[in-house]
Parts: C-alpha cells; structure tokens; sequence
C-alpha cells in the first residue's frame, strides 16, 4: 500500500514503440502485404500514407504501443517495453496534434485509434507507479479527451461509438487525476478546470457534492467550481430554469460535459411542468418548452413530446393529470445547438483538449 | 498485570482458550489491557514460545498478537495494522472449527474493534507522508471483518443460544463505520438485508442496536428517503442511553435536519440542552419561508454543518421555506387566484434579486410536483391558480 521509492520504476523504452514490438510489427507488415492479411499497422501510424508499399521504410512509421491486457505468464514489467512518463507525454502531446486533427479518415476511427494508444499510455504510467507533473498533465489531456469525444460521437451508431464504455474511462482518468490532487500534492493550476468537470460530469450526484464540500475553501470558492456547484445543486432542486441561466456561464468543455446529461434534464423538467402546469382548459407553449430545454427547433421539442406520450398542437402540448410514464433515455444521441454546438466550429481539437484555451470564457449569448 | 513475564502470560491465555472464557481471553488480547505496556511482551519474534504453549493456528495468532503490540510500542501503526490483520485470520480459521459454540465472539468483538482503530491510524500516518490510496487500508480491514461476518452469518447448525449469529450485527455496525468513513455507503446495502431478514432481528443488546439504528437512518438520509430515516434515527435518540451525551448529540445532528424536511421544527429547549443552537435560526427561517435569514445562517455556521455532512440536507430546507413564504403571499392576497408578479415581489423582497417570472414559474412547478402545492399555474396568463380546498396541505400528511 506505501509507495515507496522502490516500487516505482522508471522505463527505459524512450521510443512512442518499444523495439520488440516495432520489429515485430514491421515483419508483419512485410508478411502482411505478402499475404494480404488484415491490416496490423494503423493507417494513422503512417506518416506517408501515399508511398507505394514496396518503397516503404521504417521511418514512413510513427508506431505508437497499442494497449493488450494484461495476462499471466506475460511479464509487464520489462522495463525496456516501458516508456517514460516524459515520452508519454510526448506521445499524448502529438496524438492530440497531428492525428486528432486528421481528416483523411472518419473522427470516429481516429477516436478509437487514440483511446486504445491513450489506454496503453496510462498502462504504462500504473505499471511504473508515476506520479508526478508529466502523469497529472497526460490524465488532464486524457479527460478532456473522452469528455470531447463524448460529445463530438454522440450521434454515432453504438458500432461506431460506445457512450459508457467512453464515460467508464473518463471517469476513471477523473478520479486518478483527482487522487493525484488531492493526495498525491501535485496542485496543477487547472485543478478548479478539474474539479468543476468532476462535479458536471456527475451531475446531481450527492457523494460527489459531498466531497467537493470538503474541498479547501480557496478551491471551492474559485469560480468555475462554485458554478459547478451551483448548477448541480439546482439541478437538484429541479429548478430548470436557472439551470440554463447559469450553464450561459459554463466554457465548452462545461458544456460537453453537462450536455450527456441532457436526456435526464429534460426527462425531469417534462415531469415537473406536466405536474405544474397541468389543466384542463390550458396548454403549454411548445416555444416556451423549447427554450426552456435546451431544444434548437419547437419541431425538435414538440418530437420529443410526441415520443412521451404527450398530445401536441397548433396551441401547444396538452399535460396529463396523471404522471406520464417517460421514455428512459440514457445517452443523448444528438448533438444541441443551444448548448454546445453553436460553440464547436471555433474549437480545434488539439486546443480543447491540450488545454490551450481554457482560460478563454465564451461570448454570453 | 502490566509487570507479568511473558510466560505467565501465556499460560493465562492458553488457561482461558481451554477453558473456553471467552470475557478472559478477550481482555488478554485487548489493546485496552494493561499488560500492552509491558516491556516484556514487545518481542519481535515470539514465535517459539507461542508454538510452546498453543496449536496452531493460536500459535500464528497469539505471535501475531505480540508482535503488534511490539509494533506499537515503536508507534509503527502501519505495521501493527499487519499484524493484527494475522491476528484476525488466524481467529478466523479457529472460530470456523467450533461447532455449535459461540464462546469466542468476545474475543472477535475485540480483535476486530481494534484492527479498526489500528486500521485508522495506519491511515493516518500514510496520508501524513503522503503514500498509499486514500481508503485502502480501511478497505482491506472491512474485507477481513467480512470474513468474519460470513463465519457467523453461515452459522445454521446451532442452537439458538450458541449460535454465532450473534455477532452479526456487531461487526455490521464496525462495517458501517468504515463504509462511512470512505464515503461507500452502496456497500451498506447487502448487510443491512442480511439482518432485516435474520430472526434474531430486535434481540440484540439495546446498544448494539441503536449504532445500527444510527447508520441505517444516516444512509436513508443520503437516500433522501426521509421517512424511514426519521424513523431510525428517532428510535436510536430515543433508547440512546441518556448517560452517553455525547452520543445523544450526534444522531439529534442528523435527527433534526430529518424533522425540519417533515415539516416539525425543533424546541429551543432541545437544541440548548445539546448544545446545537445552530440550528434555531434554521428552524426559524424555515417555518417563516424567511430565505435571506436562511441563507444567511447557512453561511454562517457552514463549516459546523460541513463537518458534520448534513449541510446539503439543509440546502433542501430551502423548499418548504419557498413553500411557507408563498402560503403567507396566498394568505395576503386572500384570493385562490395569485399572481406571479405578487411573488415575485417577495421573493425579491427576500434577497432573491435575480429572478424573473419563468424562474418563480419553476420554483412553483417544483412544488406543485412534490405536492406542497395543489394548484396549477397558467404560463400564458402568469398566474398561480390553488385549490379552493387545502392549497397547502400540512407537511407531514404527504411526505
């Protein structure tokens, strides 16, 4: 349980491959094109995708370690197959760069591609216990990877994009980071970023509220994660309304992460009007509704009325006197235009997620 | 007894296991015993003469035994959190081959209270030099205590009177205090319908039900399933022993925030005799629907209400305070048909400053879903129409 010095290790491997594997790996693609065999080496580990095969040379590689689980018998702890935490950071800083921002192949592909190497990258950084500025630095990266991919795939076919599996690794790399934090004394000066995402991306989760109560008061008192706060106290409080008041404030990765919430929200908001406003000779705007959930048309928000059982007009949607059963509906699987997508086109990918604008707060609208 | 040689202390110990004096041999293997501070028993290696007096696997666990008191006669707590953790499993493997007796739960109460506490300040150190994961030694202590838990619960053979179920609730309230102590109170879960579905449910001692009351209230608590909390925790004030102060103060902690969301608000009296007058102008503010003097308390005595985890319980006060202060603007107009405006105007009058009429319009929908109001509003006409009879039915009736 005590880390001490000896229990971690440092890798030796200083390329983004461990020889072993890259020598292995280039056989295989002699072999692979011999044999037409199902491709090993991802097209995203070519730098010169466009040289005839026969003209290719180790260079035209930047192979990068694929994740494999762990099994027994296998040694991982070879150090010569581990890189250091300086190297993976290297690694992440240019996955974030040169192949998030490829074009060449669907961004879905390019997502599975880099959260398998991502996988391999924190492997690495478990195995030789790291703790230090380059590991909390690589686990920032890491989240605001997943968070934005998570928003960026949502209206993907689950075979080509898995939302839980996706949250499960960010809420992994979350809690590492925090641990980090908290424990480990490695304060970074995004940890409020940090602490604000943890309390949004687990919206109106008590245990999580609870412990960010018990923050330091500096940190908790830091605007990002009092705002953090505040909108999951009221969405607590069902006070939908002054949700979306105070979202205004949140940046984009906020949004992002506010936005697989989204389902939930309005799922509950639809509860509490049709108990509020329920009467018989009255209906509901469908405009107010919209505005009020975040829809981007009264044709999106009269839809998704229609899917929960509700009858909706020229003069608006009637409620039920009794309490409608509503349709459960874990992840969102469109993209809002209110709440985060009129903000995406000004975002590059290596800038949200390498940080570089995080301190740039979005034009209130 | 702090001046025995360590000789004679075996032999009182292994006196007490053929004996089967449970009471005995427990004090002999307490950390609260004197004979802890004896030089004479801090040995590292005791182990030749264990094997000399006890079969294994009592030998392991009485070496075990010594050598943490060793450990902490050097205050290495990590260590002696290892030793004792021996300790345990050794006793584990023992009490498994007891049929159909249960003398030795007075030796489990102890070792397992102190490899708790030892589990504690093993903690403590690690955070101190910054090693190790937060939680995981208590952790692995609730995993061993477990282990124990399932010798007992397994017990169907026995009779009822030396059956080992009797130790399942003590070591399921040791459990709660870890769980609750790491924040994993989903883990409560499965212990709590272990009992609930056992026959020995209400005979256990007074005291060792009360602690259980006092858990499964604060965790219906965090479930905001407020009724049964209410009931729990009211059960453990009530048969808490009124020597035990202290212990009285604690669950009226959790008591009164309980109370306050059903509607009743507590007694100065209350309140001044257990020294818990931060919550008066809490009730206070509540019952008048006074926001800014509820707000205002909330900050002021935030860090009490921190420590003690129930300061997002009374963040939820705010709504029957919403919901007095729109019965006083209803009682006002004297009408059953209120307009938005009308309570807007108090809202803002009460520090509320930023609201507008779609957000009044939310808090009221909010009110009316719980059924603190029986209305409805009208979005087109901004108004809040109530029933003609019982608008604001009493807190208590629907909750």
């Amino acid at each position: 349980m005590a880390l001490k010095k000896s229990d971690q290790i440092e890798g030796t491997c200083y390329e983004f491959c461990p020889e072993k594997r890259k020598k292995r790996l280039l056989y295989f693609i002699y072999c692979l094109y011999r044999r037409q065999r199902q491709r090993r080496v991802h097209l995203l580990e070519r730098r010169e995708p466009k040289r005839a095969s026969s003209q290719r040379m180790e260079k035209d590689f930047l192979m990068i370690k694929e994740y494999s689980r762990p099994a027994a018998g296998k040694d991982a702890t070879d150090k010569r197959d581990l890189r250091p935490p300086s190297i993976l950071l290297e690694v992440v800083e240019y996955m974030m760069t040169d192949l998030a921002t490829r074009d060449d192949l669907p961004w879905s592909e390019v997502y599975l591609f880099v959260f398998d190497r991502l996988r391999a990258i924190r492997q690495d950084l478990v195995i030789q216990r790291a703790s230090c500025k380059e590991s909390v630095r690589i686990l920032e990266c890491a989240v605001r990877f997943h968070i934005y991919a998570g928003y960026r795939l949502c209206e993907e076919s689950l075979s080509k994009f898995e939302p839980k599996f996706n949250s499960d690794h960010c809420q992994e790399c979350l809690k590492r980071l925090l641990v980090e934090y908290r424990e480990d004394g490695f304060d970074s000066n995004n940890r409020a970023e940090f602490e604000s995402l943890y309390i949004l991306y687990n919206l109106g989760s008590f245990e999580v509220l609870q412990t960010s109560l018990q923050l330091p008061s500096t940190l908790r008192n830091h605007q990002r994660v009092k705002l953090a706060y505040d909108i999951s106290t009221t969405f607590l409080e069902g006070n939908f309304v002054r949700l979306r008041k105070l979202v205004q404030q949140c940046d984009f990765l906020q949004r992002c992460a506010i936005h697989r919430h989204l389902p939930l929200i309005r799922r509950d908001s639809l509860a509490i009007l049709n108990s509020g406003f329920y009467s018989k000779n009255i209906k509901f705007p469908v405009e107010v509704l919209a505005k009020w959930l975040f829809f981007d048309s009264t044709k999106e928000a009269c839809g998704f009325c229609v899917l929960n059982g509700f009858v909706t007009t020229t003069d608006g949607i009637q409620f039920k006197r009794e309490v409608p059963q509503l349709k459960p509906n874990l992840w969102p699987d469109k993209k809002s235009h209110q709440l985060v997508q009129r903000h995406f086109e000004a975002m590059s990918a290596p800038n949200v997620i390498l940080g570089n604008q995080r301190n740039e707060q979005l034009p209130q609208r | 007894m702090a001046h025995t040689t360590l000789n004679h202390y075996l032999q009182q110990l292994e006196t007490a296991f053929k004996r089967k004096r449970g009471p005995q041999a427990a004090t002999l293997l307490s950390f609260k015993d004197p004979h802890i501070a004896n030089p004479r028993l801090q040995m590292e290696e005791p182990e030749t003469q264990c094997e000399q007096w006890f079969e294994p696997p009592i030998d392991e666990l009485v070496a075990a035994h010594i050598k943490c008191i060793w450990c902490v006669s050097n205050h290495d707590f990590a260590q002696a959190y290892g030793y004792q953790s021996v300790v345990v499993q050794s006793f584990i493997r023992e009490f498994q081959s007891h049929k159909e007796e249960n003398w030795a739960l007075p030796i489990m109460y102890t070792i397992v209270v102190d490899l708790r506490l030892f589990a504690n300040n093993a903690e403590l150190q690690l955070s101190r030099s910054g090693k190790g994961k937060p939680g995981e030694v208590l952790e692995k202590a609730a995993d061993t205590i477990m282990a124990c838990f399932r010798v007992c619960a397994a017990d169907n053979r026995a009779a009822v009177q030396d059956s080992k179920k009797w130790g399942m609730l003590y070591l399921i309230n040791q459990l709660f205090k870890i769980y609750f102590k790491i924040n994993k109170m989903h883990l409560c879960k499965p212990l709590i319908r272990a009992i609930e579905s056992s026959n020995l449910k209400d005979k256990f001692s007074i005291s060792q039900l009360v602690t259980y009351r006092y858990y499964v209230g604060r965790k219906a608590m965090f479930d905001s399933d407020f009724k049964n909390a209410e009931t729990y925790l009211s059960f453990a004030f009530v048969r808490c022993h009124k020597s035990c102060k202290q212990n009285k103060r604690l669950i009226l902690m959790y008591l009164l925030p309980v109370k306050m969301l059903l509607g009743h608000m507590p007694r100065i009296t209350i309140l001044k005799k257990y020294d818990l007058m931060q919550f008066a102008d809490i009730a206070k503010a509540t019952s008048e629907g006074n926001l800014r003097l509820l707000e205002r308390t909330m900050a002021e005595h935030e860090g009490f209400f921190i420590k003690s985890g129930v300061y997002l319980i009374l963040e939820k006060l705010k709504t029957i305070t919403y919901r007095n202060l729109i019965k006083k603007v209803f009682l006002m107009m004297n009408s059953h048909i209120i307009p938005i405006d009308a309570i807007m105007a108090a809202l803002k009058f009460m520090g509320q400053e930023e609201v507008d009429s779609d957000e009044v319009q939310c808090i009221i929908a909010n009110l009316i879903y719980k059924n603190y109001i029986k209305g409805y509003l009208s979005h087109q006409h901004n108004k809040l129409v109530v029933s003609k009879q019982k608008a604001f039915p009493p807190l208590a009736s629907f909750l």
